[in-house]
């Protein structure tokens, strides 16, 4: 058969060369005939070829006619073939996966795990640091911070006097607004009495932003005027949980804490602003605000979050410039101040998303390195399988099917598992997200909604095509190696063996693995001793179970008067006392965590200040606070009933305070007062009875100075009440309700939750990514563990010839075993080493993430190489043994 | 040579088709046995005979291979597919139909 018989009994398409070609000899075939023809009917020979041609037609028409559509049917024989093999490669793939059902199930599981958790994780990230905010040029928006704070450590509030001067002085700001969190309210109706958390914000801060409300209007000037009615907008999640989306709330009044409130407008679902949780929003009076700043001690006082816009173009170096000529302003004008007018922008997205960026980021690499561990361990699985599949693939190669056509084959399989596995990932993550949402949801930056969406569905589809194509690369160009007389000729005793690129191209697999696993490791080791070192900062009081906090708010219309705010809060802690198991109760109005205490001046008796007062922290504590919370006394004595109301006032001090004030002698019998210092206060002085142990608002915060005044002194509108018991207290909480319930039904209990849940709460994020990073970590040694678990098992299964012949030589089974774990310990030693080198590395950048504990941590190091060598022992021990069970007789015979 | 007649449009495939139904063939062949058939009645000439041909090849109705002619030089062979057989069956019979109608129409007196 001539080449072309050939290549017309294979069916193949030809070149457009080949088919220009073809035409050709073929309509000179033709003409050569009929000039022949002519001839012999006698026409001379001389005009015969004319003739031929004349009556062929036009053959230049003809020849590109048939050209035309010679090409085109070549390519549509090309295309068909593209699909009748992709066709059969996929039958054939199939009844492979239904011929072995176990290993289809391990890749399939394996994919579907990690393109899962990068699907979900992928969502997070996108709409939390990439998608744009839902405003009007985000870009141009920035939150402005300053230095922290002498009181509380917060660095991002300012005094209104700043934020007005900045508007005024500021050249590249387009805008500037501001806004404060102002605690919240009791909402009460007919049926329900809910605390509801509110914020003040300027009547441009909608505008600023560049939205518009989804109902109703925003606040305007007359909003603030002196007698107007009080306003507020609601948010959307407020509007559908109290009104039910009733769009007739527009132009309702309201009774929030006992204080009426106009509905002006209602927010679009997606407008996730700055002020964090707040549920409704009312206007700030700024005008009224800044008249009563002026004095130099209220520039100091800083209680407002600053957000401007820039102007379209303005760059970071102009802004910073800017602001700096600003700051130089500021300190002109009020020389004795310092730091006044120092700000920092930030954008808001930074600032909106703050360290969860660093842990999001943390997160995702986390779960792109146990998808790659997937893929390597499928591709370790997919090698050992490719080699026991070299004989059919070298029969096909021997009925003429090139490399390139075996490559795809074997690709369309692997592309087959990666579809598949991709299918089921993307289910599993719709799972995944919703139960991430339930776990982490609060700990999540609230930049919008957070869904598996069009977006995360692309994503998906992309890596799982791209993993399905990753691991079948290797094992096809391996299986594809073909040596024909190897495949066919001896019945494959050497074809079942793997080849030398085989046992390579899988050590290199299993070393790849064990490094990711290391650095997974290391990773969620890091975090562990992180989120220990974090659980065990001293806070100053109690974390246990066994202490239940909650808050009650006082309104002020109803409890205006000292002596029915002090009755309330008495009685109730009288009557909690009384209930069984309680051990004691404290109330105070401000807790170390609820951000309800106070600054004021601090004036120590007998001594001048110049300037403004320094300032302190204070809330008042009752009788049995200081023991309830677990605060240590150090001196001196806390507060008794003897400090009622009436009675010398008196005060206990923190152990910083007296620190400060009075470096080198007990401040117990000083006395001190609360206030500016102004010429117009007359504040009282307090006798100091006691000092007590210092208290951290949060674990990753600074200790605050604070003082604390009695209770029974300085009645408040409410605060928290803390109750130690010997048992579980979350028992007591329905009886703590109907107490409440009885002394004012319109009181609601905040946020019952024991000392030790307070804990979490503070450090949920932290402990979020150590809960993902070390599922992670599990999942990768996991994964790692059956990687060298299934190349070991295999290598030895191919080698039954050789161990067996070993034995029958008179080898021992220990040597064998030696052997056999040498070869695997060795590779598996490789692996771990890179992996720490890697981790080592890439520690670095997660530091921030780290609190009480070296990057570079070495117990942690040794403990996550310690972890996956036990792994490999483990996975080489298995099959070292089997390999000791070879009888000889049967390796020879087996073949 | 009497002045040959023209053809109709659309039955220069169904002739060709019809010449193949004999037996495998190259396209000289085709047109030398139409002229020998109708007697030289109909000049199928070659220009639309390879256009037909080529055609038919892209439709799956004829199929192709190079091989050696009588003269023993290469030629590109024509035979008929199934298709090809199935379409000359059911084309000739719609002709048949159509010229049975059109002469009844003419002869009619």
């Amino acid at each position: 058969m001539t080449r072309r018989g050939i290549r017309r009994f294979l069916q193949l398409p030809r070149s457009a060369q080949r088919i220009r070609a073809d035409i050709d000899e073929e309509l000179r075939f033709d003409i050569d005939m009929r000039t022949r023809d002519l001839m012999r009917a006698g026409v001379p020979e001389a005009d015969a070829r004319g003739r031929a041609v004349q009556e062929f037609g036009d053959v230049e028409a003809t020849r590109r006619y048939c050209e035309a559509l010679d090409l085109q049917a070549a390519a549509d024989a090309r295309r068909s073939d593209l699909l009748n093999d992709l066709r059969g490669d996929l039958l054939i793939a199939w009844r492979a996966m239904r011929r072995a059902p176990a290993f289809a199930v391990v890749v399939l599981v394996t994919l579907a795990l990690g393109i899962g958790a990068n699907t979900t994780v992928f969502s997070v990230v996108r709409r939390v640091l990439i998608a744009p905010l839902p405003y009007r040029a985000p870009d141009e928006l920035y939150r402005l911070y300053t230095t922290p704070s002498a009181v509380d450590g917060d660095d991002d509030k300012l005094s209104a006097v700043v934020i007005d001067a900045l508007a005024h002085d500021s050249h590249t700001l387009s805008a500037v607004t501001m806004f404060g969190n102002t605690g919240g309210g009791t909402y009460t109706d007919a049926q329900t009495a809910e605390v509801w958390k509110t914020a003040q914000v300027a009547l441009n801060f909608f505008d600023v932003f560049g939205v518009r409300p989804v109902l109703g209007r925003t606040f305007v000037q007359d909003d603030v005027a002196p007698g107007a009615p009080r306003v507020m907008m609601l948010t959307h999640a407020l509007w559908q949980r109290a009104f039910g989306g009733d769009t007739r709330v527009i132009g309702r009044h309201i009774k929030l804490s006992e204080v009426d409130y106009l509905v002006v407008g209602v927010l679009r679902a997606s407008f996730v602003g700055p002020t964090f949780d707040a549920d409704a929003l009312s206007p700030l009076p700024f005008a009224a605000i800044l008249q009563r700043s002026q004095s130099p001690r209220m520039v100091q006082s800083r209680s407002w979050r600053a957000l401007v816009r820039v102007r379209p173009g303005v760059t970071d170096a102009a802004l910073q410039a800017d602001l700096a000529s600003f700051r130089m302003s500021m300190q002109a004008r009020y020389p004795d101040l310092k730091n006044v007018g120092v700000v920092r922008p930030v954008p808001l997205r930074a600032a909106m998303v703050g360290n969860a960026r660093a842990i999001l980021i943390l997160v995702m690499s986390a779960a792109s390195l146990v998808l790659v561990i997937a893929c390597v361990n499928i591709a370790g699985l997919f090698l050992s399988r490719a080699t026991a599949k070299r004989r059919e693939l070298g029969v096909r190669a021997a009925l003429g099917a090139g490399r390139a056509r075996l490559i795809r084959q074997v690709l369309t399989e692997s592309a087959m598992y990666g579809v598949l596995g991709g299918v089921a990932g993307i289910a599993l993550s719709v799972v995944l997200m919703r139960m991430l949402l339930a776990i982490a949801g609060s700990t999540l930056p609230h930049v919008g909604e957070i869904r598996i969406d069009a977006a995360a569905l692309a994503f998906a589809a992309v890596i799982s095509i791209g993993c399905g194509l990753a691991f079948g690369l290797l094992p096809a160009i391996a299986a594809t190696r073909v040596d024909l007389r190897d495949a066919l000729g001896d019945g494959g005793i050497r074809a079942a063996s793997q080849g030398r690129g085989g046992v390579r191209g899988s050590r290199v697999l299993v070393a790849t693995q064990l490094a990711f696993a290391v650095v997974l490791l290391v990773g969620a080791g890091l975090l562990m001793r992180t989120f220990v070192s974090l659980t065990h900062t001293p806070l100053g009081y109690g974390v246990d179970a066994n202490t239940l906090a909650f808050r009650v708010n006082l309104p002020y219309a109803r409890y205006r008067d000292t002596t029915t705010r002090g009755a309330l809060v008495s009685s109730l802690v009288s009557r909690i006392h009384g209930m069984p198991n309680v051990q004691s109760v404290g109330y105070t109005s401000g807790a170390p965590w609820s951000g309800g205490i106070m600054n004021e001046g601090f004036r120590v008796e007998g001594r001048t200040t110049d300037g403004a007062a320094p300032s302190v922290q204070y809330s008042t504590a009752s009788d049995e606070y200081f023991s309830a919370i677990g605060i240590a006394l150090r001196a001196g004595r806390v507060f008794t009933p003897a400090d009622r109301k009436g009675a010398p006032l008196t005060m206990v001090v923190s152990e910083s305070v007296a620190r400060r004030f009075w470096p080198n002698e007990s401040p117990i019998g000083a006395y001190a007062r609360l206030g500016s210092g102004a010429p117009d206060d007359n504040s009282p002085p307090y006798e100091i009875i006691g000092v007590v142990a210092d208290v951290r608002a949060r674990v990753l915060t600074d200790i605050v100075s604070v003082v604390y005044v009695s209770e029974r002194q300085w009645p408040g509108y409410g605060g928290e009440f803390v109750v130690r018991t010997g048992s579980d207290p979350k028992a007591l909480v329905p009886a703590i309700k109907n107490i409440v319930h009885d002394l004012d039904p319109n009181l609601p209990v905040i946020s019952p939750r024991t000392l030790r849940e307070v804990l979490r709460e503070s450090i949920a994020r932290q402990t979020m990514a150590m809960a993902l990073m070390a599922a992670f970590a599990a999942l990768a040694v996991l994964l790692a563990a059956l990687g060298v678990y299934s190349v070991m098992a295999y290598g030895v299964a191919s080698r039954t010839r050789e161990f067996g012949i070993r034995t029958a030589l008179g080898a021992e089974r220990r040597s064998i075993v030696a052997l056999v774990l040498r070869q695997g310990l060795s590779t598996a030693g490789v692996g771990v080493a890179i992996g720490l080198v890697v981790a080592a590395t890439a520690s670095g950048y997660a530091a921030t993430l780290l609190v009480g504990v070296s990057p570079h941590d070495v117990p942690t190091f040794v403990a996550a190489a310690a972890v996956l060598a036990v792994v490999a022992v483990l996975a080489c021990f298995i099959p070292a043994r089997a390999a000791t069970r070879v009888q000889p007789v049967e390796a020879l015979r087996g073949e | 040579m009497p002045s040959a007649l023209d053809l109709m449009p659309g039955t220069v495939d169904i002739l060709v088709l019809r010449t193949l139904a004999w037996e495998p063939m190259h396209g000289y062949a085709i047109s030398q046995l139409v002229r020998t058939q109708t007697s030289g009645a109909i000049a199928l000439e070659s220009a639309a005979l390879y256009q037909a041909l080529h055609r038919l090849e892209k439709k799956r109705l004829v199929r192709a291979w190079w091989g050696v002619s009588e003269s023993n030089r290469r030629a590109k062979f024509y035979e008929l597919t199934a298709a090809g057989r199935k379409q000359l069956r059911t084309q000739s019979a719609d002709l048949r139909a159509y010229v049975a109608a059109l002469f009844a129409v003419l002869d009619a007196k």
